[in-house]
């Protein structure tokens, strides 16, 4: 993939904002308040600054990992830091003590807000490209076009160790990879939840002759 | 205990290369990657090559990225440092995780092991012998190479560290 430019990049940046919007309200109905998810960053970076985009490189993050099957395939994963995690989890689950470690139950919250948010998410954002590539809906149902999440797999492991896995098959081709940084937020309060998409190879590829 | 400053500590970055001599660390955050150090004893020299895929198919960018062409160049990289014609190596490697095991959606799930068989080839064809390794599993992995003693310390989040 050669550097996509201002104007794509806009572009591209508004498909995924669509995406974020039905994030939103998915996340919203799931927790019982407001909540939005938007946006923070569309960019092309290097190995080195893409392992860097969590924080530092060895600091210990969650992570609930998707991969993405259909007509884009890749990785989606949300990543937290653990009293990030767990104060969603908290919420969630009504509690009003805070978590301090990983059980079953808040793992399995954490995977479920992953699931739901995830999928609104795709969802979305797959009908969007639909019209950029001029198919339509109805091809959406045919799931070869329809971009499907595997359920969430949830880690604990050093933020750049999960970034390089996540990014290895637009290493394989690219000496850049493209990374969709998504910011959450509930009742006005920033959650540290980011939410990254990173296409495979093959999808950038079509993703840079869909955009022209 | 001595304590390290930073200028003690280099990080090596994805598909980068790093040498020491005499003192500090080298070190890297390893998922699929592969760690390559290698340790000339008399000199206390090191290098490091975080290793992402295991072939270059000629290209000849981004030495350090592939097996085939950063194990040289590390080797380049340390004769410069010693400026000596001919270096005496061993060899410790780890890494090669599968982290999103069952996730996995393409061949990603096993770059890992093609890392792995693609390091052991490399070193196999120069002569090196591997004297230790510490790969595969579901976990990334903080890897740490002392220039003193060749010593590799290897680290898994919320296990304690272990040497090879």
């Amino acid at each position: 993939m050669k550097s996509l430019g201002p104007s794509q990049i806009e572009r591209l940046t508004s498909l995924f904002q669509l995406g974020a919007t039905e994030a939103s309200k998915a996340l919203s109905l799931w927790l019982a308040r407001d909540a939005n998810v938007c946006i923070e960053r569309l960019e092309q970076l290097s190995y080195e600054a893409a392992t860097e985009s969590l924080g530092p490189v060895d600091a210990t993050l969650c992570a609930c990992i998707m991969g993405v099957t259909g007509g884009m395939t890749g990785y989606m994963m949300f990543c937290f830091d653990d009293a990030s995690g767990l104060s969603l989890c908290d919420l969630l689950l009504g509690r009003e003590a805070e978590s301090d470690n990983w059980g079953e139950l808040e793992t399995s919250a954490a995977t479920e807000t992953a699931n739901i948010v995830g999928c609104a998410y795709l969802n979305s954002l797959a009908k969007a490209f639909s019209y950029l590539d001029g198919s339509n809906e109805r091809l959406m149902a045919d799931s070869s076009r329809a971009w499907i999440p595997t359920p969430p797999n949830f880690v604990r492991d050093y933020a750049a160790s999960l970034l390089e896995f996540a990014i290895m098959s637009q290493a394989s081709e690219f000496d850049s990879v493209l990374v969709a940084t998504t910011k959450f937020q509930i009742e006005d309060r920033p959650v540290d939840w980011n939410l990254l998409l990173i296409p495979d190879a093959l999808s950038l590829d079509s993703i840079e002759r869909m955009l022209g | 205990m001595t304590k390290l400053t930073a200028k003690d500590e280099e990080t090596v970055a994805m598909g980068a290369i790093g040498v020491r001599r005499d003192t500090g660390q080298l070190r890297t955050l390893l998922g699929s990657c592969i760690g390559v150090a290698l340790y000339e004893r008399r000199m206390k020299l090191v290098g490091l090559a975080h290793i992402v895929m295991p072939n270059s198919m000629g290209r000849i960018n981004a030495l350090g990225k592939y097996a085939d062409t950063a194990i040289p160049e590390t080797i380049e990289q340390m004769l410069k440092l010693a400026s000596k014609p001919r270096l005496d190596l061993t060899a410790k490697i780890a890494g090669g995780a599968n982290m999103f095991f069952n996730v996995s959606s393409n061949s990603t799930n096993t770059i890992g092991e093609q890392n792995r068989l693609a390091v052991e080839g490399a070193l196999l064809a120069l002569g090196i012998p591997i004297v230790a390794k510490h790969l595969g599993g579901t976990a990334g992995r903080r890897m740490v190479v002392h220039a003193t003693s060749g010593m590799v310390q290897i680290q898994i989040v919320g296990q304690s560290i272990v040497e090879i």
